[in-house]
C-alpha cells in the first residue's frame, strides 16, 4: 500500500475504540522493529552514536532506552559508546 | 502461605512467563496479550480453566498474532508482523510491565482477593481496551464465559498453595504446568544428556546417552555451568565445577529421581531433585521436589541456620522456578 493510501485509512475515525486499539498494536510494532534495527546495527559494529544519529535522538537517550534491551551476547567491544 | 507469598510468588511465575513471550517476539514490554499468554500456561486453576476450554498456548499466541495484524490492517499496514523466535528472556534485559497489565496485576491482590492467577485472570476479563475481549472472539469464547468458569472451578475447589518450602529441611517442592505431552516430557526429564537444558547449573554432560535403558545408581560426570546465558560469568569455586549425577529412582513417565553431588568436595552437600509427571488438558502438571541433603563433615550451627532460614527458603523457591521454568522453556 502507498503511503499516502495508508494515512488515509489510518485518519478513518469513524469507529475511534478499534483505532485506538490499532494505534496501540502500531505503537508496539514500531518498538519491535526499532528494537530489532538497534541489534542488527550494534552486530555490524555501528556505534552508539551512529546509530542515534540515524534515529535523530541523543547518544545517551539511545544507549539509556536500548542499552539493556538489547542482546547481551553482541561482542561488547562492539557495544562500545 | 500468606496472602503476600502467594500474591508474590503468583506475580513472579506470570512475569516470568509473559516477559519471557514478550521476548520472543522481541518486545521488552510485557501487556495485557502476553499477561494471557502466561495465565495460559499457569499451574494454577487459572490455566486449568483456559486450557479446559481447549485454549492451547499455540492457538493463544495465534490469535494475539491474529488480532494485532487485524488491527495494524486497520490502519492500512498489511504487510503482516515480523516472525516470531524463540525466548531471548535471559539473553536480554530492561524488561517491565505496561501500566495496563500492572494495574490488572496489583487490583488482582486488593479488595480481601489473594492475587491468586484466578484472581489476576478475572480482573483480565474485565479490562477496558476490549484487546483481550478481540482475542477470546478469536479463541471462540467470551470473556463472561471465563469468568463463570474462574467462579465455578474456585465454589468447588478451596484454594490450595501450589508450592511448600521448609527451610528447617532444606528442601520445597512446586507445581508447574508444562504445554508437551507427558511422553516428550519424559524423554526430556530421562535422557542425561538433555539435563543441560532443564537444570541450571549444569552446563555439560559427558558422553552420550546409552543405546538402551538407563538404570538405577548409573551415574555421569557434569560440567557446572560458569557462564549465564547473557555471557557474563559466573565465579564458581574449582571444587564446584565438576558434578556427578546419578539416577535414584524411575518409573516410566510418571517419576524420575535425579541426584547431584560435587565429587571434589569433602563439605558440599547433596541435591535431590524428584519431578512426578501427570498427564493433563493441553500438556502435562509437574510435581516437582528439591531436597538438599546435609554432608555428614559440615558442622552444624543451630542459631546461625535460624537466622540463615528466610534466605533459605528463598533460595529453594529461586531454584525450583527456575527447575519450573527451565523445563517449560524447552516446549516453547
Amino acid at each position: 500500500m502507498e503511503s499516502t493510501q495508508i494515512t488515509t485509512v489510518a485518519a478513518d475515525t469513524s469507529d475511534p475504540r478499534s483505532g485506538l486499539r490499532a494505534i496501540a498494536s502500531l505503537r508496539a510494532l514500531t518498538e519491535r522493529l526499532e528494537l530489532a534495527q538497534v541489534e542488527a546495527a550494534l552486530r555490524l559494529g555501528m556505534s552508539w552514536q551512529n546509530i542515534a544519529d540515524a534515529l535523530g535522538v541523543s547518544r545517551q537517550a539511545a544507549h539509556k532506552k536500548y542499552a539493556k534491551k538489547v542482546d547481551q551476547t553482541i561482542p561488547v567491544a562492539r557495544r562500545a559508546h | 502461605m500468606s496472602k503476600f507469598s502467594d500474591a508474590a510468588t503468583t506475580s513472579h511465575t506470570l512475569s516470568l512467563a509473559a516477559m519471557e513471550e514478550a521476548s520472543r517476539i522481541g518486545q521488552r514490554t510485557a501487556d495485557i496479550e502476553h499477561l494471557l499468554l502466561a495465565l495460559v500456561l499457569s499451574e494454577q486453576s487459572a490455566g486449568q480453566v483456559l486450557r479446559s476450554m481447549g485454549i492451547t498456548l499455540e492457538s493463544a499466541r495465534a490469535a494475539v498474532n491474529e488480532q494485532h495484524s487485524a488491527q495494524l490492517a486497520s490502519l492500512g499496514v498489511n504487510s503482516g508482523l515480523p516472525p516470531q523466535g524463540r525466548i531471548v528472556f535471559h539473553e536480554t534485559g530492561g524488561y517491565e510491565w505496561s501500566d495496563r497489565a500492572l494495574a490488572v496485576i496489583k487490583r488482582a491482590s486488593g479488595g480481601g482477593r489473594r492475587g491468586t492467577a484466578a484472581d489476576v485472570l478475572g480482573e483480565l476479563m474485565t479490562e477496558p481496551s476490549g484487546m483481550i475481549d478481540q482475542i477470546l472472539r478469536r479463541l471462540n469464547t467470551a470473556p463472561d464465559q471465563v469468568i463463570a468458569l474462574i467462579d465455578e472451578a474456585q465454589h468447588f475447589t478451596a484454594f490450595k498453595p501450589r508450592h511448600s518450602i521448609r527451610p528447617d529441611q532444606r528442601s520445597g517442592s512446586i507445581e508447574a504446568f508444562i504445554p508437551a505431552a507427558v511422553e516428550q516430557v519424559w524423554d526430556l526429564l530421562y535422557s542425561p544428556s538433555r539435563i543441560p537444558q532443564w537444570e541450571p547449573t549444569i552446563n555439560e554432560i559427558a558422553g552420550n546417552d546409552p543405546l538402551g535403558r538407563i538404570h538405577i545408581g548409573e551415574r555421569w560426570s557434569a560440567r557446572t555451568r560458569t557462564q549465564r546465558p547473557d555471557g557474563k560469568q559466573l565465579r564458581i569455586k574449582p571444587e564446584f565445577q565438576t558434578q556427578d549425577v546419578e539416577l535414584v529412582a524411575c518409573r516410566d513417565a510418571t517419576l524420575i529421581e535425579w541426584q547431584f553431588t560435587f565429587p571434589e568436595s569433602a563439605r558440599a552437600n547433596i541435591k535431590r531433585i524428584r519431578i512426578e509427571l501427570e498427564p493433563a488438558a493441553g500438556g502435562t502438571q509437574l510435581h516437582i521436589h528439591l531436597r538438599w541433603e546435609r554432608n555428614a563433615n559440615r558442622v552444624v550451627h543451630p542459631w546461625i541456620e535460624l537466622l540463615l532460614r528466610p534466605l533459605v527458603r528463598f533460595g529453594i523457591w529461586m531454584q525450583l522456578s527456575q527447575l519450573s521454568g527451565g523445563i517449560g522453556r524447552v516446549f516453547r
